[in-house]
């Protein structure tokens, strides 16, 4: 064998793609070629560097249990489990929300925040992805943390985080989670508003000053703008009505 | 009305690959967070068209769907851009180790993650599939759905492009 289909056999013949007899034949001629050899030799460095130094991402804790399988079991309900197209139309569609506003879990609360919610055109980054893409130097969130000391005091890895409102739901009593290390912060209030009913208050920065009121339904939930101040914007989420929600 | 996938049955399938599809969705995305929503919706459609998958190794068929997912994901994102900080790249080197030994280490990673992170999409993921996950062109080809000439001319440009990237850093570096 020449060089030339050899030099093409090289990478095949490094992935072990080769046939017995093709490999055989390559590896006679590497023995034979200098030229062909020292290709082959760098196409293996360059293997070790990449095994060596390229990272395996390691999917973090709490990704398997407390999302996917989480998110699997509220597909496999029987109401879910043919409203996969429905809930894609639902999001192309946002005003089909409206009207469907049986009362959800606390934990459903938190997956609509999470996969619904922060999908909308306010932007998935200023709101949950911003929150739950904060590290922190781990220290774990304060749960005595009050408006008033948010920022200061209260962080979360966004593991914590996804924890925290993927799959424990989050705490029934008055709670404030802060980002700390954020340039201007970002800021989620968790607030009871009713016995059997939660509302999700978001707050993260803003450019857009004053601005009118603003609100978005998801699949059953309700979103609205509340206010700007301070340079936040103030979001809440809620599987209760608009009237009700606008009032936490 | 279409009958709900089995879901033990898909989860004996589909999760053991959950490394695998992280890590492709975070190579994909570069992002941690958009790595595991893209993860979370890939499972969730995985699991809607279960019936499609014919068995065997559910590796190649998930990672097709985590990869559609990305795309899709990246497609609707695009404008946008986060970093998310990065856990790898400020966990402490082990305490063994001398100070220039993780300073040629440190540079060696940014380099080649840095090269790898340039290359375009469709190199990138074939060459996380075919050196991180090992997998033969066959399920390559399965998960990104061309042909397996394709993989091998995606790789062999990949591997190009890598080697030039890190052959005119060490240039810079050395000068």
């Amino acid at each position: 064998m020449t060089c030339a289909p050899v030099k093409s056999l090289l990478e095949p013949y490094l992935d072990e793609e080769l046939d017995a007899v093709q490999r055989a034949q390559v590896a006679e001629h590497l023995a034979a070629c200098g030229s062909c050899a020292e290709m082959h030799a760098r196409l293996l460095e360059l293997r070790t560097a990449i095994r060596a130094h390229a990272p395996y991402y390691r999917a973090p804790d709490g990704l398997r249990d407390q999302r996917i399988r989480f998110s699997l079991r509220q597909a496999d309900r029987p109401a879910a489990a043919t409203s996969w197209r429905a809930d894609r139309h639902r999001r192309r569609h946002p005003a089909i929300g409206f009207g469907r506003m049986e009362h959800r879990p606390d934990s459903e609360i938190a997956y609509l925040a999470r996969r619904r919610f922060d999908r909308a055109a306010t932007s998935c980054r200023a709101t949950c992805g911003r929150l739950m893409g904060a590290h922190s130097a781990g220290r774990a969130f304060d749960p005595t943390g009050t408006p008033s000391s948010l920022g200061s005091t209260a962080s979360w890895t966004s593991r914590r985080t996804c924890e925290t409102f993927s799959a424990q739901g989050y705490p029934a009593d008055r709670r404030a989670y802060g980002l700390r290390g954020r340039p201007s912060g970002g800021r989620v209030l968790v607030l009871p508003a009713a016995a059997s009913t939660s509302s999700i208050v978001f707050t993260w920065p803003s450019n857009a000053a004053g601005g009118r009121r603003r609100s978005l339904a998801r699949n059953g939930y309700q979103a609205v703008r509340l206010e700007y101040r301070d340079g936040m914007a103030y979001w809440a989420v809620s599987d209760i009505e608009l009237r009700r929600t606008a009032a936490v | 009305m279409k009958a709900a996938p089995n879901l033990a049955l898909f989860e004996k399938a589909m999760l053991p690959h959950l490394g695998a599809a992280y890590n492709l969705a975070r190579w994909l995305t570069r992002n941690e967070d958009d790595a595991q929503d893209v993860v979370q919706e890939a499972y969730l459609r995985a699991f809607h068209f279960f019936d499609g998958f014919r068995g065997g190794d559910g590796r190649a068929w998930l990672l097709a769907v985590v990869r559609n997912t990305a795309l899709t994901w990246l497609r609707r994102e695009r404008g946008s851009t986060h970093v998310s900080f990065d856990e790898e790249m400020h966990v402490p080197a082990a305490a063994a180790a001398t100070v220039e030994t993780k300073l040629v280490e440190g540079a060696k990673f940014a380099e080649l993650r840095n090269c790898l992170d340039l290359l375009p999409l469709e190199f990138r993921e074939a060459v996380v599939m075919r050196e991180l996950e090992e997998m033969p062109y066959r399920d390559i080809a399965e998960a990104a759905s061309v042909p397996i000439g394709t993989v091998m001319s995606r790789l062999s440009r990949a591997r190009q492009r890598l080697q030039d990237c890190l052959a005119a850093r060490l240039r810079e570096a050395s000068e």
